[in-house]
């Protein structure tokens, strides 16, 4: 292995793992912060106040807290899978992000001698990327579900009535949502005609508008599957506190509970981000063709990624502020009743549409 | 000589200190609580956590449920030995490290709950950290307890903490002396019942005209009929009164016993009170029942409300009912010993109660599951600590996935022995105890208490006192309904109408506060009025208060009333039609929202009702949604009472001017020998209302609120019933869930407003 193909595949990735990793966590843990203050003043409260200014340190005094606490594994559970549960659900939600992009290939890194080894590298240009598969589509749809494996894991393996009813309506939800899901966003896909998310933003630029504008149906459709898959409100059946205390984390206790925990706000940040590059132009700012709004473009695109992202997170937000849960087969009604027929219309239409307009590539 | 060198020291221990100290300070951070609620002080810490007081400020509002994640076991109102089990369970169940804060008097040491069946403070069973004072103890204190607790932890040098038996064993509880024993009636009051009047009246005439056998005694007392009839036919005379049109007795409101001891050759009568919605008569029927042979006919097949009535008998008096089809204990625990309300029994003296019971239904799935040869259903256990069940309910259900096949519901959990204690209390020192009956609106049970001790005496209180109780018990009425439809949205998922709910309930609490000092349980109502006069700017706040509630309402309106989803969640659960709601004994908000337009205030009106312009609004399904239409409407309702009250709220004494009841004016007090030795007496003896019984009822948020009082003409009751209107409503409830969803009973449960305080007494 050449020192340029050691820096492109293995060096340059690492960093950005290591950054986005170090980042992620920390988005996550104050999303749980955003999450109780957000709520709060809708609520007519002040939130957390009291650790921290604003209760800013709240995320590390919980973290703190939950990582030493005693961690109790019930002694009829299937040791081995109760363990194992909450990694395999944090792991996916993590990888994920290898294939998001939240900015353009637009890093410059000059080129430079090491001094000593007097070894040359080469200029070379990166992303805000980890990586950008030509199937990176497929690879989200994919890992991502794995995450959900974990939580019917960890409710199979409690070994408890409360955490198994939790895992069982996991179980229905994801393969009631998965498929539309699936089928909602074929509309972006059949307009891109790629697999690739860098390019799917490209796609967009290209069009001349963000495909939420193109594809009004398919978008609806994606975030509701989405919070869906999320196992947030008003799908958040599977922990619905009411119901079954809480879910299939129940006999969870301390540093494992903290997992699941931290793997469904990143699962929530993947189906913000990957609405935001499907539908919402990723990382581009707003009417990137409107060569009025230039100035638009002084603000790096990544911001312009993140800042949409934070929108849907805010959604997200407000939806469990507002809105009662649905029953279990209302939650089934919904999907297949409702959302499977309107994404396969769509898809059709779209179809259509992209081959009678000769598509928009 | 040793020398203690403090900076090597320090120097040494810097490591651990430092990383002490922010894990301390991490812990502190984040107490989350598991809040054990079972009474009024749950209601507090309710409104602990909504926008006035915001426990959110600490961290600590991340309220978890399952034992394993929470820090802090926060105990919140009585617990009682049927209970303790339960706490110590999910005590055990908590991670270390962990903490217990007991609030209140109860869960601290039983509070005035000297009683049979009350747990004398928690601390037999779990170690507590932090004691919180009062009954209940207002927010501020509950935050003080989270401070205190902080404080604790931070001076904690511990790393780690093992998992070490701090637990106490559960022992054998002692008998509380501080109760004294009770005495049998006088011959007076035996007098009294066994004494035959001529009474008229279109009941009492047909009554002897069909049953001229069966009569032993008929007697009017203030109004209220009252016929004793041989317990031998007794089956057949009820059936007769609900089905016979010229009685029509649709509904049955209370069965109950009382004991007469050994005065009587019969020494319990069995009591039912009866009300006929088409003629809106109301029945006392009576049946003694002598000691050697305490059974009667059971009247469950002739109305489905006697079910749990009749348990209730059986429980307390040990009264046999035959043919009752599941006459168990109800309230209080299936290993307790004795029959409690018998005039014999100490009412200190507990049983030491270990273990929990499989409900009926376990068995009736096994049974079912052996003879169709299909596999076992799941039994799942609902409560009592269960998020959706407040805290005090158990269900237990056969589900099959999450459909319900069958349930059983189990209650008790909160009995604190409301009506012994009541025998030996004073007829005033009954007042704070009535407060914690339905605390969710503790000033209607104060006046319906108050208005049957009135009736007893036959004197009508001032027209400014009525007034006053009118106004508070209405906003006590809102304040009611708030919290129903608050925490059944909640148990919904949609979380915000809690807060919505709480921030005008917090505002009536202050009104309540100027007029009396207390929030939730008020002690405001004195017999022969109120303790004293409302203050000077009550009218003005009254006034605003009228514009700050509607737009909080409307919130809610706007958030649910055409929401689809709480629509889907509401339309058609636990739908009922009116005839079974009669039959079962449903009143209030529950038995409007299918229709029935019965309201004691338009039906048998007081304290100028009929003079108040207001309308009854009536559901049509009676579903969840009409229910959350009702409450929802009777709020704006109530807010147009309120109105009209308070323009035309008169002048004049707040108290009644009679010696018999009232203390007489301080002035007097201290120049005359009469006003002194009256209130001596007063003081020492507490008022002596004259020997008999009535039956005073009242429209109380959640349904009629009665009470039956039996008075032997001394300084306590002789026999003060409860008739708790959840209490009916309750008992159907396992039936309606059948063949509904597990989230079904969530939802129905909230609509229902079950108050454990008035449920189990």
């Amino acid at each position: 292995m050449n020192l340029d193909s050691f820096i492109d595949w293995i060096l340059l990735p690492l960093i950005k793992i290591g950054i986005l990793f170090g980042l992620l966590s920390l988005v996550i843990a104050y999303l749980t912060l955003l999450e109780r203050k957000i709520i709060a003043f809708m609520q007519v409260r002040l939130g957390p106040m009291r650790v921290g200014p604003h209760g800013l340190l709240q995320p590390i005094a919980d973290g703190i807290k939950l990582m030493l606490k005693e961690d109790i594994v019930p002694s009829r559970a299937d040791k081995i899978v109760f363990t194992l549960a909450p990694v395999i659900t944090l792991i996916p939600a993590f990888i994920v992000f290898a294939v998001i992009p939240f900015g353009p290939r637009s890093i410059h890194i000059p080129g430079f001698t090491i001094p000593g080894l007097n070894v040359q590298v080469a200029e070379r240009t990166t992303g805000f990327f980890i990586t950008d598969l030509n199937i990176g589509l497929l690879y989200v749809l994919a890992v991502s579900s794995i995450g959900i494996l974990g939580i019917i894991l960890g409710g199979w393996a409690s070994n408890s009535k409360y955490p198994l009813l939790g895992a069982l309506r996991s179980a229905a939800q994801m393969v009631s949502y998965e498929v539309a899901l699936g089928f909602s966003i074929m509309g972006v896909l059949m307009m891109a005609g790629t697999l690739s998310l860098v390019e799917i933003v490209n796609a967009q630029k290209n069009a001349g508008a963000w495909y939420v504008f193109l594809q009004p149906v398919g978008f609806i459709l994606f975030f509701i599957c989405g919070v869906a898959e999320t196992n947030r409100a008003p799908f958040d059946l599977p922990e619905a506190e009411s119901e079954l205390v809480a879910g299939f984390h129940t006999e969870y206790s301390g540093f494992r509970f903290s997992l699941f925990f931290l793997a469904e706000y990143a699962a929530m940040i993947v189906v913000s981000s990957m609405a935001v590059t499907l539908f919402w132009g990723g990382w581009l700012r707003p009417f990137p063709n409107i060569a009025a709004l230039g100035f638009l473009g002084l603000v790096p695109g990544f911001l312009w990624f993140a800042l949409k992202v934070l929108v849907f997170l805010y959604f997200y937000l407000w939806f469990r502020a507002s809105w009662p849960r649905y029953r279990y087969d209302q939650l089934m009604k919904i999907g297949w009743q409702v959302l499977m027929p309107i994404a396969i219309a769509n898809v059709i239409v779209t179809a259509v549409l992209v081959l009678w307009l000769g598509g928009s590539r | 000589m040793k020398v203690i060198e403090p900076e090597t020291q320090e120097r040494e221990n810097f490591f651990t200190t430092t990383a002490s100290s922010l894990i301390n300070w991490a812990r502190k951070g984040s107490l989350w609580p598991y809040p054990f609620g079972t009474a009024c002080c749950a209601i507090e810490f309710m409104a602990t956590v909504s926008s006035h007081y915001d426990l959110a400020r600490f961290g600590s509002e991340v309220v978890r449920f399952a034992p394993k994640q929470s820090d802090v076991l926060m105990v919140l109102g009585t617990i009682n030995d049927k209970m303790g089990p339960v706490l110590k369970q999910i005590y055990d169940q908590m991670a270390e490290p962990r903490w217990v804060i007991s609030m209140g008097a109860c869960a601290t040491c039983g509070g005035f709950y000297r009683a049979y069946h009350v747990m004398q403070g928690i601390d037999e069973i779990v170690p507590v950290d932090v004691y919180i004072p009062g009954c209940p103890p207002t927010p501020e204190a509950v935050l003080d307890a989270v401070i205190k607790l902080q404080q604790q932890i931070e001076a904690d040098t511990r790393l780690s903490y093992e998992r070490h038996p701090r637990q106490t064993k559960l022992k054998t509880p002692e008998v509380n002396a501080t109760v004294h024993a009770l005495e049998p009636p006088p011959r007076a009051l035996v007098r009294f019942l066994d004494d035959n009047q001529e009474v008229k009246g279109p009941i009492a005439e047909a009554f002897k005209r069909r049953f001229p056998e069966e009569v032993v005694s008929m007697r009017e007392f203030r109004g209220d009929l009252s016929i004793t009839v041989k317990r031998e036919n007794i089956k057949q005379v009820l059936r007769t009164l609900k089905n016979d049109p010229e009685f029509d007795f649709k509904m049955l409101l209370d069965v109950t016993a009382v004991d007469y001891l050994s005065e009587r050759q019969s020494r319990y009568d069995v009591v039912y009170h009866m009300l006929s919605l088409s003629n809106k008569h109301r029945l006392r029927l009576k049946a003694a029942v002598p000691a050697d042979d305490p059974s009667i006919d059971t009247a469950v097949d002739i109305w489905k409300g006697a079910d749990w009535a009749e348990r209730e008998a059986f429980d307390m008096y040990g009264i046999r009912f035959k043919g009752h089809p599941d006459l168990r204990r109800i309230l209080t625990h299936s290993q307790f010993e004795g029959h409690p309300l018998r005039k014999d029994f100490p009412p200190g003296q507990r049983t030491m109660c270990t273990e929990t019971t499989d409900l009926p239904v376990v068995e009736r799935a096994r049974k079912y599951a052996e003879s169709m040869g299909i596999a076992h259903p799941t039994i799942l256990n609902v409560g009592p600590q269960h998020p959706a069940m407040h805290g005090t309910f158990r269900l237990q259900v056969a589900a099959d996935g999450e459909k319900i096949l069958d349930a059983d519901s189990e209650i008790g959990y909160l009995h604190r022995c409301f009506e012994k204690m009541s025998e030996t209390h004073t007829y005033w020192q009954v007042i704070p105890f009535t407060d914690r009956l339905n605390y969710m609106s503790s000033m209607m049970n104060g006046v319906t208490y108050a208005m049957s001790v009135e009736k007893m005496f036959g004197v009508d209180i001032p027209k400014r006192a009525q007034y006053i109780r009118v106004i508070l018990s209405e906003f006590s009425r809102i304040a009611d309904h708030l919290v129903c439809v608050g925490t059944n949205l909640v148990d919904l998922g949609a979380l915000s109408n809690f807060w919505y709910g709480f921030r005008p309930r917090e505002e009536i609490y202050d009104l309540l506060e100027s007029c009396c000092g207390g929030r939730l349980t008020v002690s405001y109502v004195r017999i022969g009025g109120v303790a004293q006069d409302i203050p000077a700017d009550f009218v003005q706040r009254v006034r605003k208060l009228l514009e700050t509630i509607p737009p909080y309402v409307d919130d809610i309106e706007k958030m649910n009333r055409h929401n689809k989803i709480f629509k889907l969640r509401s339309e058609g659960i636990t739908a009922i039609s009116a005839e079974d709601a009669i039959d079962w004994g449903f009143t209030g908000p529950t038995l409007r929202a299918c229709g029935v337009p019965y309201d004691i205030r338009k039906w048998f009106p007081n304290y100028d009702y009929d003079q108040f312009e207001f309308d009854i609004p009536v559901g049509e399904r009676g579903d969840v949604y009409d229910r959350y239409l009702v409450r929802m409407e009777e709020i704006r309702q109530s807010l147009r009472i309120i109105k009209q009250a308070i323009e035309n709220l008169p002048e004049g004494p707040f108290q009644i001017d009679d010696r018999r009841i009232s203390l007489p004016p301080k002035k007097g007090v201290y120049s005359n020998i009469e006003d002194l030795m009256n209130h001596f007496e007063l003081i020492q003896d507490g008022i002596l209302p004259p020997i008999g019984e009535v039956y005073s009822y009242w429209e109380a948020a959640n349904g009629e609120l009665g009470f039956y009082l039996v008075s032997n003409g001394a300084k306590r009751p002789y026999r003060l019933r409860c008739r708790g209107a959840c209490f009916y409503i309750f008992q159907a409830f396992n039936h309606m869930v059948k063949g509904l969803y597990m989230s079904d009973v969530v939802a129905a449960l909230g609509s229902l407003n079950i108050v454990a305080g008035e449920l189990e007494k």
